[in-house]
């Protein structure tokens, strides 16, 4: 852990530099915000990067979920598969594009009973149009469904 | 006795349907992340324009309490606030939820609600002349040093891990820098991107932080359910027992009037109300360790001041036409669409509308009470669902709900960057409430000092503290950072001497 504090402390005072750099450009009063939050950013980055070698400090077990490297892999690839429901929200319509995000993400999390989860999602969708097409009127991408 | 021929007036079948049907509009937007109070009042405005005016407000009205006390429930079972002023509710309403105490945190958050709806109704019909004068005296001094005040809750927030949540809070100090500077037109910081000009829009950066982050950190344990132990005393109960309202009346009495007051100050919402209580019920409390980790006075605090600011930021809107929120502002939209001008003549000419509409608020908190309760019982099952099945649906509401805000995929692609840094902040440890707060109260900070430094002749920390209301809000912030301070300072030694104590057992 005091690693990953460190190097997110680094990166903190690594990334202000050419934040506060941008700012020159500003109008006088324009910049005066964005530097305040940029001066509290290194000073506690700093503060970070001092608390990371305290013997006391530095062992404290702060992250949530699982500590196992690998177990990070599952929410990025469900990211990365959300990305793409995204994306194809534009060419397929909505709800395609919906169907094909979940027909990608029940694999990657191990789901076996895939037809019971599809047919609830499919309910989900159903909900979806209801709620948000017909009711409160939102016009969702229709792509081939149009 | 007038006033009560208008409170008679509220139970008509008509004016009755208006409350259930805002109602249950509000419950079910508020509870759908991304959708908001104000979308809701929007969308529903149309709606009214062909009914008569009474029934019109008091569904509006209805809606608007409904949905920020509906976003409790997500908040509470998903760890997706519905609506930006639930997000102090999740803290403690989804360590309950894990804890397979939903039926707790779902029983407070309803009564508290239904206070804090109830005294600011009854504020609003009592106070509402006298209160609206305190809005006169809030120049830029004031709402810079309530947006500082505002901000120490991010120390509180974090205390346990302060430097980490200050860090947060600082970024989303500056990502509020972001877009066109509305004095020069400058933009700041937009790398040329049109989409940025207008700046981040926070409900997409709150939908992306809290619920899809949660969905990322389901997906390491998909065979799970968010409940981790069996529910607890598996009893519902609609009302709170003894010892839940012995714990929490105190916080009852202290959250409505927060969320009174700020819901009295114009641009001072439900989300800062909910904050700022959130704050004080942790500092005036005797076990601090318990907010955070599943807290029923943390519940009460953020959902009692939320509902409290309701009522109260009508006030303003009914006296002066100024509104207290967002939602007030549309509301105030409702008014003139139906002929009714805010001022003197609400209160004297259209008393009888003005009043019925006051009282039905009331009867609307304690409708939305029965109601939340009655499909809360149901909406708890979603908990027991395995994550597999909730991680699609969380993902397809985030997008939806991002999407309906301006029917744009910025506002998406905007809820999807803000999920994965949630997501990372929250492995490496850091919480998302600090970051968010920085957004919203970012503007009304940097607005309130420059507006300050303009007008100081002299300088501007002298002219700011100036005002007895300013002053009095900078010895709150400085009171409110040395608690945490305090706190943070205790903790750490307790933990010493407990691996202190530690090493001399293995020793042993």
């Amino acid at each position: 852990m005091p690693w990953i504090n460190r190097m997110i402390a680094v990166s903190l005072m690594v990334g202000v530099i050419p934040l506060w750099r941008m700012a020159d450009r500003f109008p006088e009063m324009g910049s005066v915000f964005p530097r305040v939050a940029l001066v509290a950013v290194i000073t506690l980055a700093a503060a970070m990067l001092a608390h990371s070698f305290m013997p006391g400090r530095a062992r404290r077990v702060e992250t949530e979920g699982t500590h196992d490297p690998r177990g990070i892999v599952r929410p990025l690839i469900g990211f990365a598969a959300g990305l793409g429901g995204v994306y194809l929200m534009r060419h397929l319509g909505f709800f395609p594009a919906m169907i094909a995000f979940v027909a990608v993400l029940f694999p990657v999390l191990g789901v076996e009973n895939r037809r019971t989860y599809l047919m609830a999602i499919v309910a989900v969708l159903i909900g979806v149009y209801l709620v948000f097409v017909l009711l409160l009127g939102v016009p969702l991408t229709a792509g081939l469904t149009e | 006795m007038e006033i009560l021929s208008f409170v008679f007036s509220v139970f008509t079948p008509m004016n009755m349907l208006a409350i259930v049907a805002g109602v249950v509009s509000g419950l079910v937007i508020g509870g759908l992340p991304g959708l908001t109070a104000n979308l809701g009042v929007a969308l529903l405005l149309p709606v009214t324009f062909s009914m008569e005016v009474t029934p019109a407000l008091l569904m509006l009205m209805s809606l608007y309490t409904a949905a920020i006390y509906g976003g409790s429930f997500s908040a509470i079972l998903l760890h997706t606030p519905g609506t930006s002023a639930s997000a102090a509710t999740a803290l403690d309403g989804f360590v309950l939820t894990r804890r397979g105490e939903f039926a707790t945190a779902i029983r407070i958050a309803t009564f508290s609600s239904v206070v804090g709806g109830l005294t600011s109704g009854i504020a609003l019909l009592v106070f509402a002349p006298p209160l609206s004068l305190l809005t006169l005296e809030f120049g830029p001094p004031e709402y810079f040093m309530l947006a500082v005040f505002a901000l120490t809750v991010i120390a509180t927030v974090s205390t346990g891990n302060m430097v980490k949540g200050l860090i947060a809070g600082a970024v989303g100090l500056f990502l509020s820098t972001v877009g066109m500077d509305l004095d020069s037109g400058f933009p700041r910081y937009t790398f040329g991107l049109f989409a940025l000009q207008s700046g981040i829009n926070f409900v997409p950066a709150v939908i992306g932080l809290f619920s899809l982050s949660q969905a990322l950190m389901m997906c390491e344990n998909a065979n799970a359910t968010i409940q981790g132990v069996d529910s607890r005393g598996g009893g519902w109960r609609f009302l709170p027992t003894r010892e839940e309202i012995r714990a929490i009346r105190a916080t009852l009495v202290r959250s409505s009037l927060i969320g009174i007051i700020v819901g009295v100050l114009p641009g001072a919402g439900a989300d800062i109300g909910s904050w700022v209580s959130y704050n004080e019920a942790r500092r005036f409390a005797r076990d601090k360790s318990q907010f955070g980790h599943g807290s029923i006075v943390g519940i009460s605090a953020s959902e009692t001041a939320n509902n409290a600011v309701t009522g109260s930021s009508l006030i303003p809107l009914l006296t002066l036409g100024i509104p207290g929120s967002t939602t007030a502002a549309v509301l105030l939209g409702a008014l003139i669409v139906h002929g009714l001008l805010p001022g003197r003549a609400l209160f004297e000419e259209y008393a009888s509308t003005t009043y019925t509409v006051i009282a039905g608020f009331l009867v609307a908190n304690v409708v939305m009470g029965a109601v939340g309760m009655t499909l809360g019982r149901f909406m708890v099952h979603i908990v027991r669902l395995p994550n597999a099945a909730l991680i699609p649906t969380i993902f397809i509401l985030s997008i939806v709900g991002s999407y309906s805000l301006g029917n744009n995929f910025v506002d998406i692609y905007t809820m999807m960057a803000f999920g994965l840094l949630g997501y990372v902040m929250r492995k490496a440890g850091f919480h998302p409430a600090p970051m968010i707060l920085g957004l919203i109260l970012g503007p009304i900070a940097e607005t309130g000092f420059r507006q300050s430094v303009t007008l100081a002749d002299g300088p501007v920390v002298a002219y700011i503290l100036g005002s007895p209301i300013a002053l009095i809000l900078a010895v709150l912030t400085l009171l409110s950072v040395g608690t945490a301070a305090y706190l943070e300072t205790r903790g750490t030694r307790a933990k010493r001497r407990r691996l202190a104590g530690g090493t001399e057992r293995d020793q042993d």
